[in-house]
């Protein structure tokens, strides 16, 4: 029997294959340098098991509700970001305009974002008589709302999306939505990578063609970071958070560092302070 | 030291985990970070209102509850079961109003173009379903829901056999539980047993095949039915049935006794809550003088 190691195959030109197993090292700076893509990976990995605790959830009647995607990549993460800022301003609402703009810093700063959306919540109501969404019998709340036809709701009216969500939507949906999400964190948790949900990320990232099927969206931001980006925020963050520090520093570096001697002619060492210079004379 | 019978002592032990759960409840994360999530925990006789209640609505109905609401006539029997086999289980209410929209954020979810305007509406509309009282702000329902399944979810890392149940949730907002909330869930937990709100035992002992035959044939009317070229298709179902004449037909037909007898099971519903609220008024008013106490203490 032929024994073939799987440590070392060495092959006609000395070269070896298979031979090293690949090597990870994981470093959390400078952002999106290939030690800091294996960090991001690992969160990309812990995303996608949130993802499938949405789906596990305990929901009302069990029936599937469920769209999930994963926004990764500094692209992608900034194209949303952006959005939000733009949102911030043209939603026309002081209220909210922070909260986007907070937000949005966060979008960035995450690893990549889940974003959890609820595919019935606007088109195939729960039909249960709950009351959630108004009380009234026959889920007529809901239906006197929406264009409908034989008792079925038009998907494609979007007369009465005035506002960032299409409502009104169904209840015991958006409450199965919120087990979803729920379940999704507590993997989080599980996972001890920091998690967090967000109604801005998820109108943005629906704005932005993202879980297509859903109303409602919430953006969970996620990061396996030595600090949560998701809590303890400067006030002002926009203006004030880790890249604008970050940038700024290096801006101010690079024009100071201008002011410097030709280290050829002048060492360091004998680079003295005034005092001292005193003191020899 | 002590030697302890392991069973009785981990049913002893259920509060515990209640304990355990209800922390995991109050801190789930939210989206608008104010919902005001409440709780209570029900134990040992303290269930005895809510079984009464369903009780007294069989009566009335003459034994047709289990066909009238069948979701909640299963729970009933498994609570009902365990507590006759002498492991009662924990019922945790979790509640929130989730009808007052302050956040301002005029995302238009609830259907109305700003949060104002739903609560203005509000004010005069509210009324109750079968599960909650509504309209309520969408995000608040969606917190409300995160904070139920943190819940679900340290019970289920506590390997604390239960079911989040709506069932027993509108039976206890119902009873009033818990006052000032618009949505009830009960958390069942225990008895410590595998998959007793799954596999539900008692089922076995009282579901008749007629019943789930009928409830089959309402649920999934097209299933059972013959091609319909006929104004009256048949209905397939146990037996040779072909021979039948189609006694059973799959048609729109208005139902002249159904706005009568529905009205008759509301009345009995609510005639049924108003002879056993009483006593949850009671044990809410031994509540507060124990709560008052222990904040004296505090």
């Amino acid at each position: 029997m032929k024994i073939i190691t799987t440590t070392k195959r060495v092959k006609k030109d000395n070269t070896t294959i298979g031979g090293k197993m690949p090597k990870y090292h994981s470093n959390e700076f400078p952002w999106y340098a290939p030690s800091d893509q294996t960090r991001r990976d690992n969160a990309i990995q812990a995303a996608k098991l949130m993802m499938n605790a949405a789906f596990t959830a305990p929901t009302t009647g069990g029936v599937d509700h469920n769209e999930c995607e994963l926004l990764w990549g500094e692209e992608e993460q900034e194209e949303l970001a952006g959005k939000m800022d733009e949102l911030s301003h043209t939603m026309g609402n002081e209220k909210t305009q922070e909260l986007y703009q907070v937000e949005a810093v966060m979008a960035r700063e995450a690893d990549c974002i889940l974003l959890v959306g609820d595919t019935r919540s606007r088109n195939t109501p729960f039909d249960a008589d709950c009351g959630f969404c108004g009380g009234a019998e026959g889920c007529a709340f809901l239906y006197s709302r929406r264009k409908t036809s034989m008792g079925q709701i038009d998907s494609t009216d979007q007369s009465l999306s005035q506002t960032p969500i299409d409502g009104p939507l169904c209840g015991a949906h958006v409450s199965n939505l919120g087990f979803s999400v729920g379940s999704a964190l507590w993997m989080a948790r599980n996972l001890m990578v920091d998690a967090r949900p967000f109604m801005t990320m998820g109108v943005a990232a629906k704005k932005l063609g993202y879980c297509k099927k859903s109303a409602l969206v919430v953006g969970i931001p996620i990061a396996a970071t030595s600090k949560n980006p998701f809590v303890d925020v400067h006030f002002n963050y926009p203006a004030m958070n880790m890249r604008s520090v970050v940038d700024s520093a290096r801006k101010s570096y690079i024009i100071t560092r201008q002011f410097g001697l030709d280290y050829r002619l002048h060492s360091s060492k004998n680079f003295k302070k005034n005092s001292d210079n005193n003191k020899e004379d | 030291m002590a030697i302890l019978e392991g069973k009785k002592f981990a049913d002893e032990r259920l509060l515990d985990s209640a304990g355990h759960i209800l922390h995991a409840y109050y801190k789930a994360p939210q989206v608008s970070g104010r919902l005001d999530a409440k709780a209570v925990v029900v134990y040992g006789e303290e269930l005895n209102p809510m079984l009464e209640l369903i009780e007294k609505m069989d009566a009335k109905l003459e034994g047709a509850a289990k066909e009238l609401f069948f979701p909640l006539y299963v729970d009933y029997q498994c609570v009902k079961q365990a507590i006759e086999k002498g492991y009662s289980p924990i019922m945790v209410i979790l509640g929130a109003d989730c009808a007052k929209a302050n956040m301002s954020w005029d995302c238009g979810a609830c259907g109305f173009p700003t949060c104002n305007e739903f609560n203005r509406y509000c004010k005069d509309n509210s009324s109750m379903g079968l599960a909650a009282v509504g309209p309520n702000c969408v995000w608040k329902g969606l917190d409300y829901g995160i904070a139920c399944d943190y819940a679900c979810a340290a019970a289920g890392e506590l390997n604390v056999e239960n079911r989040i149940l709506s069932t027993f949730g509108l039976i206890s907002s119902l009873l009033g539980y818990l006052d000032g909330t618009t949505n009830n869930l009960g958390l069942a937990l225990g008895p410590s047993k595998e998959m007793w709100w799954y596999s539900r035992p008692s089922l076995a002992k009282w579901l008749d095949r007629d019943l789930y035959e009928g409830m089959m044939q309402k649920n999934y009317t097209n299933f059972f039915q013959m091609f319909s070229t006929k104004l009256n298709p048949r209905v397939k179902k146990d037996g040779a049935w072909w021979d039948e004449e189609p006694e059973i037909s799959v048609a729109i037909q208005p139902d002249d006794d159904y706005a009568e007898r529905q009205a008759e099971i509301q009345g009995v519903i609510m005639e049924s809550v108003i002879e056993v609220r009483p006593q949850v008024e009671e044990m809410k008013e031994k509540l507060a003088k124990r709560t008052a106490v222990l904040d004296e203490k505090n």
